[in-house]
């Protein structure tokens, strides 16, 4: 029943999520790390280009990766539920 | 060859001096306004493209020389359905491909017109959702990859994509990555459409 149920689309929508969450998970981190950067003292020059990236790339990425997560987490259980009800339909019709 | 050289009452295939032609249904355009072929089978209806196909499968050349003319080859009965996949038992001509034209699923035909439509949709919103995707983190990168990330910008043009990256990348790639989900639902959802009637006729012939 799990093999039948893992389908490309499900295994897919479990990648998106995955990617979608590591991402999230990376962007605050970078945010983090900025704001613990900047209270640590002035930067250099190279330290303050990486500073501005930390802190501007999560204003930029982050909407995209909630929305992977979140869009993943609701077809995810859409496209299993089909599954598993033509699955169930398929063998209660069978003779 | 001429049309009088046969006798216009009979079928010319039959008769002396007949040369095979292309295709059998030309044939009898070529003898002469005479000639009248006798309804072997009668065909009270011409069938319709879509029962052409269950009975005969996918377009292709036809047989080079049946006994019978074209109309009595549309409306003849069609082979049990378990001897179609393989085409084996097909005695019809050639065997049909197997994939796309099977039979419980009938959808996904590719000489369905809807189904092709449906094909080109689904193509042309997954060309949407990935070009919208790559240009947000294109327009994303272009920002990111400056040196002094919030220096003034050297012209206009780079200004112009400055302000693309700024207001139009986020939204550019969570649409685009929402409708990579979204197609991947649908799609998902119709191998699962799919799922329960090719089952069923598994079964079907399984019991059979």
């Amino acid at each position: 029943m799990i093999r039948a149920l893992l389908d490309r689309s499900v295994i897919a929508l479990a990648v998106l999520a995955a990617v979608g969450a590591a991402g999230l998970w990376r962007l605050v981190s970078w945010s983090l790390a900025a704001d613990e950067l900047a209270r640590s003292g002035p930067p250099g020059e190279e330290g303050q280009g990486a500073l501005e990236l930390m802190w501007m790339l999560p204003f930029l990425l982050s909407p995209a990766a909630t929305t992977l997560v979140v869009a993943a987490l609701v077809g995810l259980p859409l496209v299993v539920g089909a599954r598993y009800a033509a699955i169930v339909r398929s063998r209660r019709d069978a003779p | 060859m001429s049309g009088a050289e046969f006798d216009p009452r009979y079928d010319p295939r039959y008769q002396r001096g007949w040369v095979e032609g292309p295709t059998d249904a030309t044939a009898p355009a070529e003898i002469g306004p005479g000639f009248r072929p006798e309804p072997a089978v009668p065909s009270p209806e011409p069938a319709s493209p879509r029962r052409a196909r269950a009975s005969d499968g996918p377009a292709g050349p036809p047989a080079p020389s049946p006994p019978d003319p074209p109309p009595a080859r549309v409306a003849a009965t069609p082979p049990p359905a378990s001897h179609r996949p393989d085409g084996s038992d097909d005695p019809d001509g050639p065997a049909e491909p197997v994939g796309p034209a099977h039979p419980a699923d009938p959808a996904d035909s590719l000489d369905d017109p809807a189904a092709r439509v449906v094909r080109i949709a689904l193509g042309v919103a997954w060309a949407v959702a990935v070009g919208a995707t790559l240009a947000g983190a294109g327009l994303v990168w272009s920002l990111a990859s400056r040196v002094p990330l919030f220096s003034q910008p050297a012209d206009s043009g780079e200004m112009v994509v400055q302000a693309l990256a700024q207001y139009a990348a986020p939204s550019l790639l969570s649409t685009g990555l929402l409708g990579v989900v979204v197609l991947t639902v649908v799609d998902g959802l119709r191998r699962a459409r799919d799922l329960a009637p090719a089952r069923r006729s598994a079964g079907e012939e399984g019991g059979a």
